[in-house]
């Protein structure tokens, strides 16, 4: 080769590299290493079905995966499902399936695992009532599952996509296992490697994980999901100092929660990025309406008229919070303000009148927070001075969450129950507000009026007709006062700076992001 | 000896079954269901009280306890409501690590606690004694939560030379294992190393005090070898009953540390039971608790008859 020709040949070789490396973005990632995540609360169990807690989904939806679920902005979103029909009288939903799809024990998935996995739900799901109006499950063919319904229920498809307990795809073997007792194999782009209660659980990258090329990239808890990681090590850390300084240190990579006082001090610093996920947490109580005083409308309207509650979640989220009136998320499909005028009010002087009116005579106001969950705690301090402003005789009992759960079936025990809600609004307005309507009524006394309007919320033929009657219905809440809404959480996260790809969400999602060196 | 060790076993069993019958009672006394726990924040009353018909819980607590004696006659400690696991298998998981981290702290505890008494009562009210006082008074008086979140921040954070948190089994990396177990077994040791150097001291200056040393002094022994042999071997007999009791702290779980440092211990496990209602965890985890105490009480019994002559178990 003469000098010339080498020339050429070492010119086209560099040009075909800058080619190569400009066609493959994606191999631009570094792959490889183990993400070590810190999770607050440890999962009472793996198995989707059988919980509804956030630690539950936090591990589970990086394992599991369902025919359809939510995209990045909570509407419907494809998964398993290839491809999905409903027939003209809303009585058959008919889905085809994705092929090719492999659990992580090698098997590929078909219709009879999805047919069994409904099943176990229908028979056993906390939220099996979601599959109450099932008449039968059908598998033709291996890629074909229909479900046939005996009435006709509009809102199916948002209910069978909801998270909260996901009616995540198992193989068909487990169909007959009792709640919390399945071996934890799904077709998601994790394996589930080793839960050492307390400590750690350990996932790992599936082998056999084919990303859903239909997608672009992560949305929701659907979309691409490439895994670029060996391993997930999730530790759980409940001292929220422990897991501050293990970030600071570099020990961990993705903290899911950082008090709002350390983002602060973080904020300047290049090695770590910090993360705002809004619309994390919706804070309130429930109101009971058994018991008195707030058996009358006019003290319940005192108490709602009498609250400051730029004051309430200042002071309980410290500084990480938004107020609207809404109970639902803002972009969220349903998202309706309808009785904004009776929220934040913050009227005192008014609220005493309407105290005198209302004859109330110094009976004991009585509030239950938890000392479990630090900003209900909070919160429920600052309510209690306000109320006591007003002239309300307030008593507080704190107890731990599970005792104040017991309490709250009481109904001679408290007037306002403190609580908050992360999913439910997420999911949409039947899951959210489900618990002030027959048969659950958190305030013990049923409005028929409220059950109208839920009823009318579910049957709606169109989105446009539900969304009308929850708008009604929320009006309804706050005219009544069956629920008192203080405002919606931020939640501050953090990653280090070497971990990309990382996107907030309601869950940590492990696909799609890479640990740079 | 053989027939003393035997009648304190004997006598532990209807202390254990006490102990179980007191604890699984009391839990059914606090409110709060492990059904709600497992279901979540957002479960409607239906969908708990279908937890609790799966776990068997809507049955009445005589008829549970009952099934959980028979369980306990066949050395089976039942099944854990939250862990996936039994409930053996779980304190088994558990005891290495509480075992590793109290004994660390114990050794520590020993090694600081008793020759920083002895020095102190050698020389009272000069400087060294008050520096040993001074140091046990803020042993005793941090609260070790804060310690250790301050040691956290200046060995893993500023100076980075130890972990945040977490432990690494020995069998896994024997150094990653040393390094996880300092840093919570000095905050732990803290407390009880101030306690052990006041009573090795107060202790030590009495025996001092007495007859024999001033015999064995006047008989012209060096001062080195009256306190290392006549004096020492007296004081051992509290100081025993100390640490005696210290361990048994340490082994009980200490809640905090393990919580600070994500240690999965004896402590985070009841503790973690106890919130969620996780009855027989926490039946079997104070059962091997107080048996674990039992013992220990024995062998410093046994330590007793050991370092003193004049005590002795056999039935004259």
């Amino acid at each position: 080769m003469n000098r010339g020709m080498r020339r050429i040949a070492a010119t086209a070789a560099t040009a075909l590299a800058v080619l190569a490396m400009a066609a493959a973005p994606a191999a631009a990632q570094k792959r490889g290493g183990t993400i070590v995540f810190a999770q607050e609360a440890p999962p009472p169990t793996l198995d989707p079905y059988f919980s509804t807690s956030v630690s539950t989904r936090n591990v589970a939806m990086n394992i599991f995966e369902t025919l359809v679920t939510r995209d990045e902005n909570n509407g419907l979103i494809k998964e398993l499902a290839q491809d999905y029909s409903v027939s003209a009288d809303g009585l058959t939903y008919t889905f085809a399936l994705r092929r090719g799809v492999k659990f992580h024990n090698g098997k590929e998935m078909t219709s009879a695992d999805v047919k069994a996995s409904y099943e176990r739900y229908k028979r056993m799901a906390l939220p099996k009532v979601t599959l109450a109006p099932v008449d039968a499950f059908e598998a033709p063919d291996p890629y074909t599952f229909v479900i046939r319904l005996k009435q006709k229920v509009p809102v199916f498809l948002e209910e069978i996509s909801a998270f909260v307990s996901p009616i995540a795809i198992l193989p068909a073997e487990q169909a007959d296992r009792d709640g919390g007792k399945i071996d934890i194999i799904g077709t998601g782009p994790f394996e589930f490697v080793e839960w050492v209660a307390d400590s750690h659980l350990k996932l790992k990258k599936f082998d056999g994980y084919k990303p859903d090329d239909r997608y672009k990239g992560t949305d929701g808890f659907a979309g691409r999901k490439e895994v670029l990681v060996d391993m997930v090590d999730i530790r759980l850390v409940k001292e929220p100092g422990t897991r501050v300084a293990g970030l600071e240190s570099g020990q961990l990579h993705i903290v899911e929660d950082v008090p709002t006082e350390s983002a602060k001090r973080l904020a300047g610093r290049k090695d770590i990025v910090l993360y705002d996920l809004k619309n994390w947490w919706l804070h309130g109580a429930w109101v009971n309406h058994a018991r008195k005083p707030t058996d009358n409308l006019k003290v319940r309207r005192a108490m709602q008229i009498a609250l400051d509650m730029e004051a309430i979640m200042d002071i309980s989220s410290d500084g990480a919070y938004t107020l609207q009136p809404g109970i639902q998320y803002p972009g969220n499909p349903y998202y309706v303000t309808d009785g904004k005028e009776l929220y934040n009010v913050n009227d005192p002087k008014k609220a005493q009148a309407l105290l005198k009116e209302a004859g109330y005579k110094g009976e004991e106001f009585v509030i239950i927070t938890n000392s479990s969950y630090q900003s209900m705690y909070k919160a429920a301090q600052v309510v209690a001075e306000q109320l006591k402003a007003v002239g309300f005789k307030v008593r507080i009992d704190v107890f731990d969450w599970a005792t104040a759960m017991a309490r709250r079936k009481n109904q001679d025990g408290w007037n306002l129950w403190f609580t908050g809600q992360g999913t439910g609004p997420s999911v949409g307005p039947f899951t959210a507000m489900k618990d002030v309507v027959t048969p659950q009524l958190n305030q013990f006394v049923a409005d028929p009026t409220l059950d109208k309007l839920f009823a009318d919320m579910i049957s709606g033929e169109t989105m446009e007709a539900r969304k009308a009657s929850f708008g009604q219905f929320q009006a309804r809440i706050y005219d009544q006062v069956h629920f008192l809404k203080f405002g919606d959480f931020q939640r501050k996260q953090a990653t280090r700076a070497n971990v990309k790809g990382y996107t907030p969400y309601r869950i940590p999602r492990f696909w799609n992001v890479s640990l740079e060196n | 000896m053989g027939e003393f060790i035997l009648r304190r076993l004997l006598a532990a069993i209807p202390v254990l079954l006490i102990v179980t019958l007191i604890a699984a009672s009391i839990m059914q006394l606090v409110p709060g269901d492990p059904a709600a726990v497992i279901a979540g924040q957002g479960a409607s009353d239906a969908e708990v009280a279908q937890v609790r018909a799966q776990l068997g819980l809507d049955r009445s607590f005589v008829v549970r306890l009952g099934e959980w004696y028979v369980g306990l006659a066949r050395g089976d400690l039942g099944h854990s409501l939250m862990l996936n696991r039994s409930v053996g298998q779980a304190i088994l998981e558990r005891v290495p690590v509480t075992l590793a981290l109290s004994g660390v702290a114990l050794l520590l505890t020993v090694l600081i606690g008793v020759p920083a008494g002895v020095l102190a009562a050698l020389r009272p009210n000069s400087w060294v004694d008050q520096l040993v006082l001074t140091m046990a008074l803020i042993g005793v008086s941090v609260p070790n939560f804060w310690l250790s979140l301050m040691l956290i921040v200046l060995f893993g954070v500023i100076v980075d030379w130890l972990p945040t948190g977490g432990y690494v089994p020995f069998a896994e990396d024997p150094v990653e294992w040393a390094r996880s177990l300092v840093l919570p077994s000095i905050s732990l040791a803290l407390l009880q190393i101030g306690l052990l150097a006041r009573i090795t001291r107060a202790t030590m200056l009495e025996v001092l005090r007495n007859d024999y040393v001033r015999t064995a002094r006047a008989k012209g022994l060096p001062r080195r070898m009256v306190v290392a042999k006549h004096a020492l071997k007296n004081v051992m007999i509290p100081v025993v009953t100390v640490i005696g009791i210290s361990f048994g702290l340490l082994l009980s779980g200490s809640v905090v540390i393990e919580t600070v440092y994500s240690i999965p211990g004896m402590g985070r496990l009841l503790a973690t039971a106890i919130f969620s209602r996780d009855y027989p965890v926490i039946q079997g985890g104070l059962l091997v608790t107080a048996a674990t105490l039992v013992l220990l009480n024995l062998v410093v019994d046994l330590l007793y008859a050991a370092l003193d002559p004049r005590v002795t178990y056999d039935r004259r």
